[in-house]
């Protein structure tokens, strides 16, 4: 197996187990963000199936998946899960998640509506060498400019920034407060995590798409470590008078 | 009455031990990953303008 099955494979399953995860929390804590951040976690597990998909086959509806889910939706859906968390003006955060509901919508029929050249399609090259056409630089992809792809970046700035942002805010606060390290240490690792896929991303923009599921993997990892770092009960040192 | 149960102790916020490698490469791992988002949103910003893109 090459890389460019191997690497979005494990990606799709550690995302599956890590929104697994989520959902049971939410279905024991009815916390808004751990909901948004599960249906987060399948959204990026849908886009990196789909590269996994493809370094198999060709399927239209799976490559404008891939578009949809990987490269416009999961850092958005993931940093509103955030703006949950972080957020204490709930009517906010609900009009933030309106404007990314219809936002998802208006993407959704955009990506499928875009005509695909499908004939320039190889199996052997990760989806991220092959979709974009870039006329400066003379290179035919599989979408067209323009589109879907003229806005996605939005979509994604506001992604980025709400989870890697929020994780910095809140490390910067836990750590001032000498408080909880445990949260310290998890939202470095979030805010790592948030930024890896970002990074592989902005790369295959600019013309760097080797870097993507690479990335993408790492990102993943990172995040659950950082959740899981977060949400671990940790001990309390007593001080022995107190025990008396 | 002596086995009557006494107050129920407060929960207690964890506290960091004093740690100067903790102290000094947390702040550092934060600064260098807002740098890293700035420029990220930077270049994904001049994509859009399509200087790059």
């Amino acid at each position: 197996m090459s890389l460019s099955t191997i690497l979005p494979l494990a990606s799709t399953i550690i995302s599956a187990i890590f929104a697994i995860l989520l959902f049971r929390r939410y279905a024991e804590k009815r916390r808004a963000h751990l909901l948004v951040w599960g249906i987060g976690l399948v959204i990026y597990g849908t886009g990196t199936f789909a590269e996994f998909y493809s370094a198999q086959a060709w399927s239209a509806t799976i490559f404008r998946l891939w578009y949809l889910c990987g490269a416009v939706l999961a850092a958005a859906w993931l940093g509103q899960g955030t703006i949950y968390l972080l957020l204490r003006r709930r009517g906010v955060a609900n009009a933030l998640m309106a404007l990314l509901l219809v936002g998802t919508l208006i993407a959704a029929v955009h990506v499928f509506s875009t005509p695909l050249n499908e004939s320039l399609f190889s199996p052997k090259l990760p989806l991220s060498e092959q979709y974009a056409t870039r006329s400066a630089q003379g290179i035919v992809g599989i979408m067209p400019e323009g589109g879907v792809r003229s806005y996605s970046f939005l979509f994604n700035i506001f992604g980025t920034v709400a989870l890697v942002g929020g994780a910095l805010y809140s490390g910067y606060l836990f750590w001032r407060k000498r408080v909880m390290p445990n949260r310290v240490l998890g939202n470095v690792f979030i805010a790592l995590g948030g930024l890896s896929p970002a990074l592989g991303g902005t790369l295959a923009r600019i013309g760097a798409p080797e870097y993507l599921y690479l990335s993408e993997l790492f990102g993943v990892i990172v995040i659950f470590i950082g959740f899981l770092l977060a949400t671990r009960p940790q001990p309390v040192d007593v001080p022995a008078a107190q025990m008396a | 009455m002596s086995d009557a149960p006494g107050p129920k102790p407060r929960k207690q916020t964890p506290r960091v031990p004093s740690n100067v490698l903790y102290e000094r490469i947390v702040p550092i791992a934060l600064a260098v990953m807002a740098i890293a988002l700035v420029i990220v949103i930077v270049i994904a910003v001049i994509g859009l303008v399509g200087a790059i893109e």
